[in-house]
């Protein structure tokens, strides 16, 4: 009996040291995940040894933030702030982050956009991809809420003076949700990570020492084909169109869901896209939605202007993409491009 | 006990040679795995649920990818398998890692599909994201 014991031991001596000579390769990996939150897809991948721990912090942000700034949760501060029993309300650093920004892209495009456009945008259905536009006196009487001058924000204090004010921070939750993950993977030293938030795209560090590549969606296409790639290690890229959510109504008149603040319908300066690369997540995400209701032009000028560090890409209506660079102008793009920022 | 070799000590010595070899022979297909593995770089995991996909990963990046609440998958070392799910039969869990074009492994109650396709673009052409 003995001889056989000692036999297993040399047996599970050589089994060790064979498994030791082995070519494993025990490296973390990397971990990435797909939820749902703001009615949308949030897929976040990071590369980084302390990827899954950090993958789920990732989540528990949105998560916390989502009960801050959804307009459409009951349970949400904002939606309190918009049913509210007095003109004026304490508010959390989020959410006053997030309409101070509101405030000020209503007056860099001179109230095209305006934050408080919900009950206007409330009226409009665009998620069966078809219906009517909504009754012109209907719209009319809605807009009586839409009244940004109204709101006065004072640090955590917010006071809205027109009872029939509305805020949606649609146009601007995205970045800023995305900024705060952005921020706080930072903060852990995160080595590598690419956060697509609904579309937004923000990336930092590297994957393996390599940059990351974008691709901005190329408009009425399948999700995925896009008309340009961009090369980028650190930022962010982010899009908004006429494309993304829109419907055709009985006359085959196409609306899209960029609403002008001033008339109540559709914003129409001959641009699909707006795509706005650079580092601030919260900005790039509002002004995306403002550059669209502003028009190419005036974007160019708000960009100089303000010496925004970011470049924006437009397609217009025929289908013509161009690359503006404030330093440089603009150049047109061809197809499969690659704009590379590294 | 000095009686030279012995039919006890045969059996340890055979029983020994046979698990070195059976051990190398592991570490040998593992080789082979790995280099099968690195030749066709254009090979993709598909990621479908409920017959949507929802993800597109290349297979030289190893990374745990959750899919839903119910499934766990892993790339490891240019191979995708089923790292767990919560199904009551298990069988994606126990099936092989998988890295060529048409395999597949199939979560049937949680509708989970991992597959690897082919693609006309490389794997290093892909996009890391897309926006929209």
């Amino acid at each position: 009996m003995s001889k056989i014991l000692s036999a297993m031991m040399i047996l599970a001596a050589a089994g060790i040291l064979l498994t030791g000579c082995g070519s494993f390769d025990v490296k973390d990996p990397s971990a990435s995940d797909t939820r749902l939150y703001f009615d949308t897809t949030v897929s976040i991948s990071i590369y980084d040894d302390r990827a899954e721990e950090l993958l789920e912090d990732c989540f528990s942000i949105c998560d916390e933030l989502e009960r801050t700034l959804s307009a459409q949760d009951e349970d949400s501060e904002l939606y309190r702030v918009n049913h509210r029993a007095s003109a004026e309300t304490v508010i959390s650093d989020a959410l006053s982050d997030c309409v101070a920004m509101g405030l000020e892209a209503g007056e860099l495009s001179d109230g095209e956009f305006d934050i408080t456009i919900l009950p206007v945008s409330e009226l409009w259905d665009f998620s069966s991809g078809q219906g009517y536009a909504p009754e012109a006196d209907e719209i009319a009487k809605a807009m009586e809420g839409v009244d940004a001058s109204a709101v006065y924000l004072d640090g955590n204090r917010i006071t809205i003076s027109n009872a029939e004010a509305m805020i949606d921070l649609g146009a601007i939750a995205k970045g800023y949700i995305s900024g705060r993950i952005k921020d706080y993977l930072k903060e852990k030293g995160c080595k590598g990570a690419v956060i697509n938030l609904g579309g937004n795209v923000s990336t930092l560090g590297s994957k393996k020492e390599k940059p990351f590549k974008v691709g901005i969606q190329k408009p009425f296409t399948d999700r995925g084909e896009t008309i340009a790639t961009v090369n980028i290690n650190e930022g962010c890229v982010i899009s908004s169109g006429t494309y993304e959510r829109y419907f055709i109504d009985w006359n085959e008149k196409l609306y899209h869901h960029i609403l002008s603040a001033k008339t109540g319908y559709p914003c129409d300066t001959g641009l699909t896209e707006v795509t706005v690369i650079g580092d601030d997540d919260m900005l790039c995400d509002t002004l995306s939605t403002v550059f669209m209701l502003t028009g190419k032009e005036k974007a160019e000028q708000i960009v100089r202007d303000r010496e925004y560090d970011m470049k924006l890409v437009f397609v217009d209506n025929e289908g013509n993409a161009v690359l503006f660079d404030p330093g440089t102008g603009e150049k047109e793009i061809a197809e499969g491009e690659v704009i590379d920022l590294t | 006990m000095d009686k030279g070799i012995r039919k006890p000590d045969v059996a340890v010595i055979v029983i020994i040679a046979v698990a070195a070899a059976a051990l190398s022979a592991f570490f040998a297909m593992y080789d082979t795995y790995q280099s099968e593995a690195d030749e066709n770089p254009d090979r993709r995991l598909i990621i479908t649920k409920d017959g949507e996909i929802t993800g597109s990963y290349a297979l030289d990046e190893d990374m745990i990818i959750n899919i839903g609440e119910t499934n766990v998958c892993e790339i490891k070392d240019g191979h995708a398998y089923m790292k767990s799910a919560d199904c009551p039969d298990q069988s994606c869990v126990r099936s092989h890692p998988i890295s060529d074009t048409g395999e597949n492994i199939v979560c049937l109650p949680n509708k989970v599909i991992l597959k690897i396709e082919t693609d006309n673009v490389p794997a290093e052409d892909m996009p890391d994201a897309v926006t929209y």
